[in-house]
């Protein structure tokens, strides 16, 4: 194994190891998708009229993409998760780095990130629904609050870790402060501030269908609600499918990807089996 | 395991630190804590009390909530319907986990059904379960069971993978039996990631629960919170959230949290070279039954 990867550079030895691996298999994981749709057929023969089988469900879906306000509720709620993500991730990185470089901050707010972790989003949303009102800055805050504790849980933790060494260095060039929180703690908190948007955004969509479903007009968690309401099951399956699809490939499909990229320059830690 | 070093350093120079000054630190969180209900009290005068009740009301209605509301009735429906979940997920998850870490071909089957399970939301799972199969306990039971199993799979199957396959291949040539292996090798090495699995779904599951309650069942926590949401009585919401957040969290720290610290204490004890003596000494052992089993005519 150890020869064989030598000669070669890892990255390319990783390439043609999981080449090599997903040559096999592709068809048990095939058979494992057909087994999926074959055991949620068997489910929708056994509950006809409650569970809707898969073709059904597709055909709602077509529906729904065809003639009803599919884009633009997709759009309302991902302005309105976006919204809130954004205002999240800015003002944790402000106390992630506040918490993790000043231990007054810290132990002034530790008990608060610990606490607001626990709070579940199901909570915030009724709270900001009922606060804020019918309009949209209540999924916002909604996302504000129950996101926030998340992402400043990683970026404090991360900013804490971050190396003396390259600090003192800085101190003895006479960088200033300004210069070493832009070149030295800025830059090495970029993962960090990554994979918490990553986290965040997992609650951020969550919480923003459910304020939608508490009594917002309009957005994806609205029309999740008039088919429940309905007792459209087929309805239900077709929205949320669709959008946690969507959210999905936000997530890994693009989040991921600019993981991956940030972490490329760190030697190949995962080579040693 | 320079890592892990690193790690336990800073912890001691943390703890000497500590150890310094315990007092000053206490007094900051107190006055943090104290700050924080300062500022929530003023924005509800400033906004107004209909809408943002104070403080003091939360707690009062807190105190009526846990003394005079049926408190004990929801509560053990809803930590009933929490605990059946968690146990048949981590029944599930334990043996998905395990036969996904061991076998390939197990692991090709279920890897894409795992990861694409886990980016199905606890809502869909509630809705879809109350609507199913109707407005019964069983509801937030199988919602629980199908939004939590991928994540608790997903946990033992990695620390199933993380096995050493020295101690593996040790054990082997020394002749443990393949349920000696599972005893001492595989099943310790899974247990935290089995009792870690089971904090992280007791944190999902209390949630997924609520929420389907919420949907449609009648008794029990969510049902709770949604009666006070739909007569608008923000201090009752609150009131219930909080009770069964803390009810919640004493289970985690109070419970799972020892028993987690318990059944990893052999990771603190020099790891590898315990496990390697108590192989030896199961493979001595094995032998020796063996033997005997050779020498006594049946």
């Amino acid at each position: 194994m150890t020869t064989t990867v030598e000669s070669r550079t890892p990255a390319a030895a990783a390439a043609s190891n999981r080449r090599r691996r997903d040559a096999g298999g592709i068809w048990v994981r095939a058979m494992a998708a057909v087994s999926v749709l074959l055991a949620w057929w068997l489910t929708s023969l056994a509950f006809t009229g409650v569970v809707p089988s898969p073709l059904v469900t597709l055909e709602r879906l077509w529906h729904i993409v065809r003639y009803e306000a599919f884009v633009s509720s997709v759009a309302v709620t991902l302005g309105r998760v976006g919204a809130g993500m954004a205002i999240t991730v800015l003002v944790a990185v402000i106390v992630g780095i506040a918490m993790g470089r000043n231990r007054i901050v810290e132990l002034f707010l530790d008990t608060f990130v610990l606490i607001g972790r626990t709070i579940p989003g199901l909570v915030w949303a009724l709270v900001a629904v009922m606060v804020v009102g019918l309009n949209n800055s209540a999924p916002v805050v909604a996302v504000f609050l129950t996101a926030t504790p998340l992402v400043v849980l990683q970026i404090w933790e991360a900013a804490k870790a971050e190396s003396r060494d390259l600090f003192d260095m800085a101190k003895v060039f006479e960088v200033g402060r300004a210069g070493r929180l832009r070149h030295i703690l800025l830059p090495s908190l970029v993962p960090s501030i990554v994979a918490g948007t990553k986290l965040g955004l997992t609650l951020a969509w969550q919480v923003v269908v459910l304020a939608e479903l508490f009594g917002l007009g309009s957005g994806v968690g609205y029309q999740i609600h008039e088919n429940f309401s309905n007792f459209d099951i087929a309805g239900v399956l077709a929205w949320t499918l669709s959008f946690a699809l969507i959210m999905a490939f936000i997530e890994y499909g693009v989040i991921g990807r600019v993981q991956a990229r940030l972490v490329r320059w760190r030697p190949a830690t995962e080579l040693k089996s | 395991m320079s890592n892990q070093q690193q790690r336990s350093t800073r912890g001691s120079g943390a703890a000497a630190r500590r150890h310094r000054s315990v007092a000053a630190p206490v007094l900051l969180r107190i006055t943090a804590v104290g700050v924080m209900l300062a500022l929530w009290w003023l924005a509800a005068r400033w906004i107004g009390t209909d809408i943002i009740p104070t403080p003091d009301v939360v707690g009062g209605r807190l105190v009526n909530v846990v003394l005079h509301e049926e408190f004990v009735r929801h509560m053990t429906a809803t930590v009933a319907r929490v605990s059946i979940a968690l146990v048949v997920s981590l029944g599930i998850a334990t043996a998905l986990g395990i036969a996904m870490g061991l076998n390939r071909g197990a692991e090709r089957f279920f890897d894409g059904i795992v990861l694409g399970g886990r980016v199905m939301p606890g809502l869909a799972w509630a809705l879809l379960a109350v609507m199913v199969i109707g407005v019964s306990g069983t509801a937030p039971i199988l919602a629980v069971v199908l939004a939590v199993s991928p994540l608790l799979t997903l946990q033992i199957w990695e620390g199933t993978k993380a096995l050493d396959r020295d101690l593996f291949q040790m054990a082997q040539v020394f002749e443990v039996g393949r349920f000696g292996r599972l005893r001492h090798i595989v099943v310790p090495a899974i247990m935290p990631s089995i009792v870690g699995g089971a904090k992280l779904g007791l944190a999902l599951s209390w949630k997924v629960t609520v929420l389907a309650e919420l949907f449609g069942v009648r008794s029990g926590v969510g049902y709770e919170i949604n009666r006070n949401f739909q007569i608008f009585s923000l201090d009752g919401v609150l009131a219930w959230a909080l009770a069964f957040a803390a009810v919640m969290a004493l289970i985690e720290y109070g419970l799972i949290a020892p028993l987690y610290s318990h059944l990893t204490r052999w990771r603190r004890s020099d790891d590898r070279l315990s496990v390697a003596t108590r192989l030896l000494r199961q493979a001595a052992w094995f032998r020796q039954v063996r033997d005997t089993r050779a020498e006594v005519p049946i």
